[in-house]
């Protein structure tokens, strides 16, 4: 009996030891846009490995996160880079340090697009300049689709009063356009895929094509600069959570055609098996395509180049602070996980 | 002895002392002396800003908030645009739910057999918090004006009915009785003694049915709008615009209270009857 005993006094010292060892990260997450690196990471219990306690935090969108981590009330978030120049242009003081999830179609013409402007045949939309006096679904009025389609209806000749941009999330946009609540929507690429196979739809841009750009980002990982100065251990650690998460998705795609991806994916978001598998089509298997163009979870600095010249002539940053890449990014963390796990970087994959 | 200056003094102080205030001038002192903690409040908020207190990006200065309000109502209109789409849902939920709250509750009162078939379901749904159910008026009545108003007329119809319900059943009987005896008709009594004996309750009802609409259209339009003072302020915030957000809230407040005396002065002024009589 007192055998048992003192086993049981010593496991419990071992796991509350173990447990004190962990680094706690508040993270800010919006899951109405789940993240296939992090459903993964948080699958193969990759923070806990690398010695993090993630306590997440759910947001709406990028602006509530971005204020909660500017408010201090979370220490990292996944978010979007438009309203982080809006916000840093205010004083918020948040650096980006990598890449959350990319978006892009690749030159053999995999499309690893996070959303697609969509509009059902019947509403009779085949251009943006179509959209003149209807209503369009975007995810949030801190999405950067949406800024960037502020952008793209001025150049056809449209006022942004000629579009009613009406906020929906994500998962209700299909049931908006077939009640006919809205014409088009900036829809996720699976949502899109479901809503095709109810009404036939008219796909006007991809989410690259808004933006147009190459290479995207949907989200990246934010932080308080002075937080993360201070925990630059803990970030690096965290960065490490996900290279190495994404080396395991990579490895997974490759060996099992991502068997156990699908299956973590199924599992955390709760998605039925075709969402399932079309989301790990568009979302998750092409992890390591993306690296024909950048190095690992970086940040291209002509992405967020190409964001400060939509936002500055839309006249969309209402901050006097400069919000340019050398003040939004910061690659000290990245450079260091990366060598820390002795992987190169190469200079010529800094601007796809 | 005094001099002629002297006493000509004293009978100016002695004028003045005795002129009474003027009832306007008296008016303004009560309500500066009542609601002096909500200036106070504002002034402490404006100088926690200005000693830089307050983070801007969440909360902006007082002076800053009320020329946005300024700006908004008066330059650019957009906020009185916004404040008519919320008026409008609100009044329509709000009339629909009155019309239809104090019947009820007047038929409730009156009739056994309706109170037996209404009483249990208000019972079972006036617990039920109304803007849970949000999501799904949506999906029957679609993310536009019905769904909003519908959401107004559920939650203003529960206490409007329940008051008026409970005033015609405290209606006093010898009333009643007296009416017939002089040999009023059913109708008769319903509109002559029933009903103004229960408008107090009816009228308490409808205050506070008045400040749920308010925050169920607030609430509703931050959930799912594209114009309204919800939209604005969920807008605001999400494009990190806090003068504008603060004036979105202030402007509600302000709507409110407004609204608020208003009922409060109509209440006066329609159970003058009530003081005079003793009740």
């Amino acid at each position: 009996m007192i055998r048992v005993a003192l086993a049981a006094l010593l496991f419990a010292i071992t796991v509350s030891t173990g447990a004190v060892a962990q680094t706690t990260i508040k993270f800010g997450y919006q899951p109405t846009a789940p993240i296939a690196t992090f459903i993964a990471a948080m699958g193969t219990g990759a923070f806990g490995k690398e010695g993090l306690k993630l306590q997440i935090e759910n947001g709406s969108e990028t602006s509530v996160l971005l204020q909660m981590v500017a408010a201090g009330q979370v220490d990292l978030i996944g978010g979007g880079i438009p309203a982080l120049m809006q916000v840093d242009s205010l004083g918020a003081r948040l650096k980006a340090v990598a890449t959350f999830e990319y978006t892009f179609t690749d030159d053999d013409g995999y499309s690893a697009e996070a959303v697609y402007l969509i509009a059902p045949e019947d509403r009779n939309i085949r251009s943006l300049a179509d959209l003149k006096g209807k209503r369009l679904a975007v995810s949030g009025f801190s999405a950067a689709w949406y800024l960037a389609l502020r952008s793209e209806v001025k150049k056809v000749g449209l006022d942004t009063k000629d579009v009613t941009f009406i906020v929906v999330p994500f998962p209700q946009m299909a049931g908006a356009l077939l009640n006919k609540e809205v014409d088009a929507a900036v829809i996720t690429s699976t949502e899109y895929v479901r809503t095709s196979q109810r009404t036939p739809v008219e796909v006007l841009m991809s989410g690259t094509q808004i933006n147009r750009m190459k290479l995207d980002m949907t989200q990246v990982i934010v932080g308080r600069d002075e937080w993360m100065r201070k925990n630059e251990d803990t970030v690096v650690k965290f960065i490490k959570a996900l290279y190495l998460t994404r080396q395991y998705m990579q490895k997974d795609i490759a060996d099992t055609g991502g068997k156990t991806l699908k299956e973590m994916i199924r599992s955390q978001t709760k998605f039925d098996e075709f969402l399932s598998d079309n989301y790990f089509k568009y979302r998750a298997g092409y992890i390591g395509r993306e690296l024909k163009f950048t190095n690992p979870l970086d940040i291209p600095k002509s992405t967020v180049d190409r964001y400060h010249e939509m936002l500055t002539q839309g006249g969309l940053i209402s901050g006097k602070l400069p919000v340019d890449y050398a003040n939004i990014v910061d690659q000290r963390y990245l450079k260091r996980a990366l060598k820390e796990l002795g992987v190169s970087w190469d200079p010529a994959k800094v601007d796809p | 002895m005094k001099s002629p200056g002297t006493a000509e003094a004293a009978g100016t102080i002695a004028a003045t002392e005795s002129r009474p205030i003027s009832p306007a001038l008296m008016r303004i002192i009560r309500a500066v002396l009542r609601y002096y903690p909500v200036a106070l409040i504002f002034i402490i908020w404006e100088l926690c800003s200005r000693l830089g207190l307050l983070d801007p990006i969440f909360v902006p200065a007082l002076s800053e908030v009320l020329k946005t309000l300024y700006e908004e109502l008066f330059v650019t209109h957009e906020l009185a645009v916004h404040m008519g789409f919320s008026f409008a849902r609100a009044g329509i939920g709000f009339a629909l739910a009155a019309t239809v709250g104090i019947t009820v509750g007047i038929f409730m009162g009156r009739f056994r057999p309706v109170e037996s078939f209404v009483d249990p379901l208000i019972s079972a749904l006036f617990p039920t918090p109304k803007l849970a159910i949000f999501p799904l008026m949506m999906v029957f009545l679609g993310i536009g004006d019905a769904s909003k108003i519908a959401l107004i007329f559920l939650g203003c119809f529960f206490p409007i009915v329940i008051s008026t319900y409970t005033g015609v059943k405290n209606v006093d009987k010898y009333f009643i009785w007296n009416a017939r005896t002089k040999g009023a008709s059913q109708r008769q009594v319903l509109w002559t003694v029933v009903f103004p004996a229960a408008m107090p309750f009816v009228f308490a009802g409808l205050r506070v049915a008045t400040s749920t609409a308010f925050l169920l259209i607030v609430a509703s339009e931050l959930i799912a709008a594209n114009e309204g003072l919800g939209y604005l302020i969920i807008y605001a915030q999400r494009t990190f615009n806090p003068t504008l957000m603060f004036s979105g809230v202030l402007m509600v407040a302000c709507m409110g209270f407004v609204v608020d005396r208003l009922l409060l002065a109509l209440g006066r002024w329609l159970f003058a009857w009530q003081d005079k009589a003793g009740f």
